[in-house]
């Protein structure tokens, strides 16, 4: 039996949670969009959001093997070791926090296939056993959720070791929101018997639109691979500016540079600098220091300075290299270094650059 | 789930929308308690949430404590109004989490002191203890607000545990918790983290080195009240000065007109204190015959709680003019 969306569809927390999750995420969009860095990185969020979104939508079957009681349990014991993880992963490994987000989302979208999304769904999509069966799942998870937001107060008011961790943990954060947005159906998933009737096998071939919608979710998991394997072979694009510059007792010169690096995760590594000379020697106007070695802008690579330094060398060749590592956070263990050098003599002519 | 029977009352004691208006207060305590204004209750913290704990008791005991381990459903309908009350709870408590992210960013970013102590603390105290009383009077609040008196039960009267010995029994319990805090606020340590940075990069003046001083005093792990010291000090090795301070040289001296302020690190203290207040803060600067700049700030710290429970909170810093930190904690 179904029916219309009413008013009161519409006053419940889940509509409310959702509602706050899509205005947080628009505002965030927004506010991306409005500083001009709406890039294509942006892009595959958005994307992967409505693919999200559309997934949630299509009716699911357990099949065969999620329906097993013992299946649904390793399911939630390896969700639970997940979690485990990411709550013990110090920060300095935080470009590896992607890969046991990734295997969460994997196992949140199993447990919607094996709970049929039962402790979510509205009321009028389950049947009276469903119904009290999510209920118990509810009340088991309440509690537990008690236990973990208890017990964290209590250690982040009692010592400051563990404030300074939780302050610092990213994994603890995701932890919590899973929790908040997974425990009834992971417990739901844990105390649901075996079926009586074994359920037919069902091939995700059964509709045109799955059949879209998972390869849309698959390449989307895959695409953060993809693009940290490019970064070893794409080249990366660069735009120079060279033009005259100070007063007429100095001859200068501007020097810009942008790398812009990666395919759909990018970065862009920048030069900005004023370089003069005497004839004897050339030197750094400004643009050359610490503080200049630093990536303007990645979208989803992490970027890390490897190096930085300036010389001048004998022949009054002023010479300026910096060394940005990127890594794409879906594979951690593989990374390239791109130096940007500026390389100026003694007359003004350019060496090196970039 | 509606469970009201034809009989049940508006008003009064068995009156469902007492019950309502019960849960709308309790809502607003928890309001109170997260929302980032005002930037420090200065004391009325524990009164809130006195408060927020006699509504929750209240509230328990027209619900017969169904909505908790010890409350017992009668019949199929109780203890369906349970799951139900349950289950909207868990989302409410999600959407409640949802709320704080943005109200502890407006938050932090109103009043309250920004450096770095060491002492890491993203999120205050009024925020956990927010979340706690959600977290504990959830349940029963969507069981109040669901169902009339009695939880709904209109049968059988509920099993195990009476009511009045359970109501009792969460009176103690929440007393039990008043004495914790008492205890915590008279016998924890005193916890004192500082920072000091010298040169300061605030002051840029020829012929003098400046440092600046900053510490916090902390009662009950920072849920407590705090005792804040600012300070700035310059030495040159033939003198040692705070800068703000009346009698120190030109151009560390304040401007003419704001000759007789308190010097800035004797203002009221700029940490929050929203459970337990300061009183009496009293700040004193002089330089002995050494030559050596002695600070110190000193204050009352109560609990809160009427007539009970104070303690001294002290903050200490003595630099010589050679710019040596003697002391400072």
């Amino acid at each position: 039996m179904t029916r219309g969306i009413s008013w009161r569809d519409l006053r419940t927390p889940e509509f409310l949670v959702g509602a706050l999750l899509v205005i947080f995420i628009s505002l965030g969009l927004a506010l991306v969009a409005a500083l001009g860095q709406l890039t294509g990185f942006f892009l595959y969020l958005l994307v992967s959001a409505v693919s999200l979104v559309l997934l949630r939508w299509l009716p699911v079957e357990p099949g065969r093997l999620l329906s097993r009681r013992s299946i649904r349990r390793a399911l939630i014991l390896s969700m639970a070791g997940v979690c485990g993880l990411l709550a013990a992963m110090p920060n300095q490994l935080a470009t590896w926090y992607v890969l046991p987000l990734l295997a969460l989302i994997c196992c949140n979208i199993l447990l919607g296939r094996a709970t049929q999304r039962v402790s979510a769904a509205p009321d009028r999509e389950v049947d009276e056993w469903q119904e009290k069966m999510r209920n118990r799942a509810h009340v088991v998870a309440y509690r537990l959720l008690a236990i973990v937001v208890l017990g964290l107060a209590g250690a982040y008011v009692a010592s400051y070791t563990i404030r300074e961790w939780m302050a610092q943990s990213f994994g603890v954060w995701a932890v919590l929101a899973e929790l908040l947005f997974f425990l009834p159906a992971m417990v739901l998933a844990w105390m649901q018997p075996d079926p009586v009737v074994e359920p037919a096998p069902r091939s995700l071939r059964a509709t045109w639109l799955r059949r879209i919608i998972f390869t849309a979710v698959a390449a989307e998991l895959l695409l953060p691979v993809i693009s940290g394997l490019a970064l070893l072979v794409v080249p990366p694009q660069i735009s120079t500016t060279v033009r005259p510059a100070g007063n007429q007792s100095q001859r200068c010169s501007y020097l810009g540079a942008t790398e812009t690096v990666g395919l759909v995760l990018q970065a862009t590594l920048p030069i900005s600098a004023q370089v003069c000379w005497t004839g004897s020697r050339a030197f750094e106007d400004w643009g050359m220091n610490q503080s200049d070695c630093e990536a303007a802008m990645t979208s989803g690579l992490v970027a890390t300075t490897v190096s930085c330094h300036r010389q001048l060398l004998t022949d009054g060749t002023l010479y300026f290299r910096y060394t940005t590592r990127l890594e794409s956070p879906a594979i951690p263990f593989i990374w390239r270094d791109f130096p940007l050098t500026v390389a100026v003599s003694r007359t003004g002519r350019l060496v090196q650059f970039p | 789930m509606r469970a009201e029977s034809p009989g049940t009352p508006a008003w009064g004691w068995e009156g469902h929308l007492t019950s309502r208006l019960l849960v709308v207060l309790l809502a607003l305590v928890w309001g109170v308690l997260a929302s980032p204004v005002p930037v420090s209750l200065d004391g009325w913290g524990t009164a809130v949430v006195a408060v927020g704990l006699f509504l929750f008791i209240v509230l328990g005991h027209r619900t017969m404590w169904l909505a908790t381990p010890f409350g017992r459903a009668g019949d199929q309908r109780t203890m369906d109004l349970r799951g139900l009350a349950y289950r909207r709870a868990f989302r409410l408590f999600s959407l409640g989490v949802l709320l704080l992210i943005p109200m502890l960013v407006v938050g932090a970013g109103q009043g309250g002191t920004t450096i770095d102590w060491g002492v890491p603390s993203p999120l205050g105290a009024r925020a956990i203890v927010a979340a706690i009383l959600m977290l504990v009077a959830l349940p029963t609040a969507v069981v109040a607000w669901l169902a009339p008196p009695g939880g709904g039960r209109t049968g059988s009267p509920a099993t195990g545990v009476p009511v009045g010995a359970l109501t009792g029994a969460f009176s103690i319990l929440l007393s039990a918790c008043a004495v914790a805090w008492l205890v915590g606020f008279q016998s924890l340590p005193v916890a004192v983290a500082s920072k000091v940075t010298i040169p300061d990069p605030q002051d840029d003046f020829s012929g003098a080195t400046c440092g600046a001083f900053a510490a916090v005093s902390q009662l009950d792990q920072g849920v407590g009240p705090s005792l804040v010291m600012l300070a700035q000090v310059c030495w040159d090795t033939k003198a040692v000065w705070m800068v703000n301070d009346p009698g120190g040289p030109s151009p560390f001296r304040y401007a003419a007109g704001l000759s007789n302020a308190l010097p800035q690190f004797c203002q009221r203290s700029t940490d929050r204190s929203d459970f337990g207040v300061l009183a009496d803060q009293q700040c004193r600067v002089w330089v002995d015959r050494a030559g050596t700049i002695h600070v110190t700030m000193q204050a009352e710290a109560e609990s809160g709680l009427p007539g009970l429970g104070s303690r001294r909170l002290r903050l200490e810093l003595v630099v010589t003019k050679d710019g040596r930190v003697v002391t400072f904690d």
